[in-house]
């Protein structure tokens, strides 16, 4: 499971430390839905982001480069 | 006016290597076992002549983020000094354990600032057999195209079984149906690109190519200049990271004895 963002969401926390020395990385994923993990939705403090919705998580495919 | 005296251990800090206690004062480690390893490996590195051939080493200790960043080489708080910087999900117990989703670290060692073509090496450890759960996943490297690449997988191929790099070109890969153990893959002084696990040559083969410009990353692959990813994703726990110089075949069985040792003194 990973939580859905808006695509102004996914900006707002770009860059952004959801807890100590480790930063935010949201993601795309293969329907193009921006996420972001488990764990920084736990280990953040922002109210907001731990009231973001769940999905399962479907990973983009990547080009296999070996 | 005060001052503090810091011991380590059950013997006084003046019993240390400076590297090693360099290291834990920048982690604020004081676990008497953590300090014991740390010193341990420091020394053997340094007895077997392999200390300078490393731009970082990344011993993952301390179980935080904090601790876990911190390069042995250069303990620095500095992205010069290829302190770990952290993205997305991520697990420090024991390791440095991505999610496979979006966690991975920065180095900000870029290859081509600080290794000589045709002599590099990239090493990584791993403690778990994961199945990976993102497409085409690579443990540590970076990309800038794929004849300007050096990059180490150990989950590779449709099957995710195969250990194979690419550095600095053409792809070199074996089987690895069991994703724990070290690995080690280097050139050292020609194109001759070859394969360890567990210190064992395991494939070896040309690879030309040329020195890539983007950070190294742990846990993916970089793919731009900037260290962001958004790709490539690993799932295994790493007890255990290094990048620097080529290793002559007695170099990777040197270090993988002295990383192994570390690792069970840490009893993981």
């Amino acid at each position: 499971m990973v939580a859905k963002l808006t695509e102004q969401q996914s900006d707002e926390l770009k860059g952004k430390e959801y807890t100590k020395d480790s930063v935010f990385n949201p993601i795309q994923d293969a329907n193009d839905n921006w996420v972001i993990s488990l764990e920084e939705v736990e280990q953040c403090d922002i109210k907001w982001v731990k009231e973001l919705s769940l999905i399962e998580y479907e990973p983009k495919q990547t080009d296999n480069l070996i | 006016m005060s001052r503090k005296f810091v011991y380590y251990g059950a013997g006084k800090s003046g019993g240390l290597d400076p590297d090693a206690l360099a290291f834990l004062t920048a982690t604020g480690i004081t676990d008497p076992t953590i300090t014991t390893a740390i010193d341990t490996l420091v020394k053997d590195l340094k007895a077997q002549s392999l200390w300078g051939k490393f731009r970082y080493i990344y011993p993952f200790v301390g179980s935080s983020a904090t601790t876990n960043r911190f390069n042995l080489k250069d303990p620095r708080d500095l992205d010069v000094a290829f302190r770990l910087q952290f993205f997305g999900g991520i697990t420090h117990s024991g390791g440095f354990n991505p999610n496979g989703t979006n966690g991975y670290a920065n180095t900000f060692c870029a290859p081509a600032s600080n290794v000589t073509f045709n002599s590099e090496h990239l090493y990584i450890t791993s403690n778990t057999n994961n199945t990976p759960t993102s497409s085409n996943p690579v443990d540590t490297g970076t990309l800038n195209s794929v004849s300007q690449t050096s990059l180490l997988g150990i989950s590779t191929a449709t099957n995710s079984e195969q250990f194979a790099s690419r550095m600095n070109q053409a792809v070199i890969s074996v089987l690895n149906a069991n994703r724990i153990g070290s690995y080690c893959a280097t050139k050292n002084g020609s194109t001759n690109l070859r394969l360890f696990k567990d210190s064992l040559l395991v494939a070896n083969g040309t690879s030309g190519g040329s020195l890539p410009t983007f950070y190294n990353l742990i846990g993916t692959l970089g793919r731009s200049q900037s260290g962001t990813n958004t790709s490539h994703f690993t799932n295994q726990n790493y007890t255990f990271a290094t990048y620097g110089d080529g290793l002559s075949d007695t170099d990777v069985a040197n270090l993988t004895s002295i990383e192994q040792a570390f690792n069970t003194t840490l009893g993981r």
